[in-house]
């Protein structure tokens, strides 16, 4: 696989760049904020937001993204947030009563379309999911769309045209034929979520612009989908040879503690098998991301993007070694604390409980969050440093209340 | 105090570089040329970088105005916060902010309130009443083969379930007896006795019933039993076994959309949920109970006889007021005491005592 990220590689063989413009690559984004900030604000975000059952959490992540959005500095320039908590507690209380009120009549509908025959359990709970996930995708949409309309550079506002519901109705119906083709219509999905997102990305009175070709994201994504078949057929034909082998031997008494050895064998292998499947679906998203930065364009101007796979699987790696490490320390703690005094188990119970969700938190940021925005912002070079620099803002109207679909969703992570 | 600051008027992401002084009670910012480009109050200006303690300021005039100072000179950062007194405050909103707020807040909160006391209600009674009978009657039948499941713990189904013929024929006719109180029945009302130590009894919907076999054995007389079966026919009648099973559904929506995404949200949302749904199974326990004298006085039938029967089932120990608010029944002293108030109702019995015989036996298999 050539490094597309890489300026000298065949990635950029059909793009007619002069020599001058490759000599002005250089990094031009950075991501920087100041861990002691985040800690506090992560913690009186959870603190205030168990107090008040959760109210707390629209002005907790305005705080947050006030500390977060500046971080990131294009040249000389921060990013400021203009949301409001007022704008996110709205939005969230006209969607709540527009999905409370949809929530309760399809649910209603489909439990008693399962109760009144249960041979249809199975249609049930694919409807339920189908409306859970369209709304997720239309929900995401219209939170970037508000994150966007309310994050500025120098004054001059981001916004996200398009349709939410034609972005939902596309990502169903490719997550759909995924589903029939066992995964091979997954990369073409991929495809058109990213042209449909980017090509509707604007900063003021100019728009991002990205061509992205089908075929690279097959190039991409075919040893994830190739390996995750293989997996399963390989299970699906050892369960049948087991069940047959199980059948033959049915009055051997021996016969079903080896089988349950089998299952566990099996079980074992699955896990191993999910986490390389991790490991290459996250290749396949960086080389994904440093394509996707290579076709596209804005102003003028072009973009690369030389993000190591490496760096990236190190940061995974360090945050699953820091994370096992933390919970076992915690953990160890506790039942050293509960040897000693067994009274205080409700009390460590607690303890644990508040304990592990902060940490949960913190490790989040700490070691995947702040290290891939270094990672990424850093990896990111442009052929005009100055092309953010000559744009007039724009008199595109921004929604007035949003995210709140998202939030009652449970979709906005930070 | 001067310094050379970036200006962005907002129009355009272009920066214009700019000489900034303090003049009187304003912030002065003229150009290279030493022309006047604009005049900030001190009072009025803040650091947008205020909350990330940063080496720049990002100074703005107003909410809604987007234009910008910004500023890398530390000494005059430092002196500046001398003058303007409110650079690190928040804002006042505009003269009547609160208004829009105050008004969606308090419409949310109405329509939660009138959604959880008239409109869920509301709903789940019309689906009762518009469901049709084969449906309730199917959902019932699911619900009951789940209980009958549950209760035969991994044995034969049919051992769970107590159905010697003389006995079920005798509870069947005390089920007649009652359900014919006012002479109207939708559909045909059925009753399963199910093996268990538990004394209880439920309705479900679609005109099923199930009893524990543990309240059969407690019970010391026909009409005793017969009290307990006209409350949960009551039940039926009223449509409350689908009522409740509907209320039960919206109220887990909404929760779980309110609480979203916050630690343990999904706990709150269930707390809520028993807590909700029992305050409308409260209602109903109140209804039917009252319903149930109404049946067993028109049939000429002593209730006060189940008072016994509730007695032995009053907790040993004493719950307490957070525990009662999730108790999806009315408190059993003030159900007695109901009873004990109404007195006798009757003198006739549902049961020949032969009859009674046998259905204390329901789960004696015969030789």
């Amino acid at each position: 696989m050539p490094d597309q990220g890489h300026p000298n590689h065949s990635g950029f063989k059909n793009m007619s760049w002069s020599r001058g413009d490759e000599d002005a690559l250089a990094p031009f984004i950075s991501f920087d904020v100041s861990r002691k900030d985040l800690v506090v604000r992560l913690l009186k975000n959870k603190l205030f937001g168990v107090l008040t059952l959760g109210l707390y959490r629209f002005w907790g992540k305005t705080h947050l993204r006030k500390i977060l959005w500046p971080g990131i500095k294009i040249k000389q320039d921060r990013l400021e947030y203009h949301g409001t908590a007022k704008e996110l507690f709205i939005g969230f209380l006209i969607a709540m009563a527009l999905l409370g009120l949809l929530f309760t009549v399809v649910g209603i509908g489909l439990q008693f379309l399962f109760l009144s025959n249960p041979d249809f359990l199975g249609v049930e709970q694919v409807l339920n999911f189908l409306l859970l996930y369209g709304f997720w995708q239309f929900a995401r949409y219209r939170l970037w769309r508000f994150r966007l309309s309310r994050t500025s550079l120098r004054t001059i506002r981001f916004f996200l045209r398009g349709k939410a519901l034609v972005y939902t109705g596309k990502i169903l119906l490719w997550s759909l034929l995924s589903a029939v083709t066992v995964g091979w219509a997954y990369p073409y999905m991929r495809a058109v979520r990213a042209s449909y997102f980017l090509n509707n990305v604007s900063f003021g009175d100019q728009s991002l612009k990205c061509t992205n070709d089908p075929a690279r994201f097959y190039k991409i994504y075919w040893p994830v989908i190739v390996f995750v078949q293989v997996v399963l057929v390989s299970t699906a034909f050892y369960l049948e040879m087991m069940t047959s082998f199980q059948i033959a031997d049915l009055a051997d008494i021996g016969s079903v503690t080896e089988v349950n050895e089998s299952l566990i064998e099996i079980m074992g292998v699955l896990v191993f098998a999910g986490f390389a499947a991790f490991l290459m679906l996250i290749v396949a998203r960086v080389k994904e991301f440093r394509y996707l930065v290579q076709v596209s364009q804005f102003a003028g101007a072009r973009f690369t993007s030389t993000l190591p796979v490496s760096r990236m699987l190190l940061i995974f790696g360090l945050l699953a070694l820091v994370s096992v490490a933390a919970y076992i320390g915690i953990f160890a703690l506790i039942v050293g604390a509960i040897a000693i005094t067994p009274e205080l188990l409700l009390v460590s119970g607690i303890a644990v409980f508040i304990g592990v969700y902060l940490l949960f938190d913190i490790l989040k940021y700490f070691f995947l969050f702040i290290p891939m925005m270094k990672a990424v912002c850093s990896s990111l070079k442009t052929t005009n440093h100055s092309v953010f620099e000559e744009v007039a803002a724009s008199s595109e109207t921004s929604p007035k209340y949003g995210e709140g679909l998202a939030d009652a969703l449970d979709v906005g992570a930070f | 105090m001067k310094t050379i600051a970036r200006y962005f008027d907002g129009r355009s992401s272009q920066s214009e570089t700019v000489r900034i002084e303090v003049y009187g009670s304003t912030l002065l910012i003229s150009n290279e040329e030493g022309g006047e480009v604009d005049r900030w109050l001190l009072a009025e200006i803040r650091d947008e970088n205020a909350s990330i303690r940063a080496g720049d300021v990002n100074l703005s005039i107003a909410t809604g105005n987007p234009a910008r100072l910004i500023s890398e000179d530390i000494t005059f950062i430092d002196e500046l916060e001398k003058y303007c007194p409110n650079i690190r405050k928040k804002r006042a909103g505009a003269p009547g902010w609160w208004r829009p707020v105050a008004v969606v807040v308090s419409v949310a909160i109405v329509s939660v309130g009138l959604f959880f006391t008239i409109g869920l209600p509301g709903i789940a009674s019309f689906i009762a009443n518009v469901l049709p009978v084969e449906t309730r009657q199917n959902i019932g039948l699911t619900v009951e083969d789940q209980m009958i499941r549950t209760f035969s713990k991994g044995a034969e189904e049919g051992d769970a379930v107590c159905n010697s013929i003389p006995g079920q024929d005798a509870l069947e006719k005390m089920i007649e007896k009652l359900s014919n109180a006012d002479g109207v029945r939708e559909f045909p009302l059925s009753v399963v006795v199910i093996k268990s130590k538990t004394a209880n009894a439920f309705a479900l919907p679609g005109g099923h019933m199930v009893v524990m076999s543990a309240l059969i054995d407690r019970a010391k007389s026909a009409n005793a039993l017969a009290g307990v079966l006209s409350h949960e026919i009551s039940h039926v009648e009223e449509k409350h076994p689908t009522r409740l099973f509907v209320s039960n559904l919206g109220i887990a929506a909404i929760l779980s959309l309110a609480f979203g995404d916050i630690t343990g949200g999904t706990i709150f949302a269930g707390a809520g949920q028993l807590a909700l749904g029992a305050a409308y199974s409260r209602d109903f326990e109140r209804t039917a109970d009252n319903r149930a004298i109404d049946i067993m006085s028109t049939l000429n039938f002593d209730i006060s006889e189940v008072i016994p029967l509730l007695q032995s089932l009053v907790p040993k120990k004493n719950v307490s007021s957070l525990f009662s608010l999730f108790a999806s029944h009315p408190d059993m002293e003030g159900r007695i005491a109901q009873l004990v108030e109404i007195g006798s109702t009757g003198e006739s019995s549902p049961l020949t005592k032969g009859e009674w015989l046998s259905l204390k036996s329901i789960c004696k298999k015969a030789i």
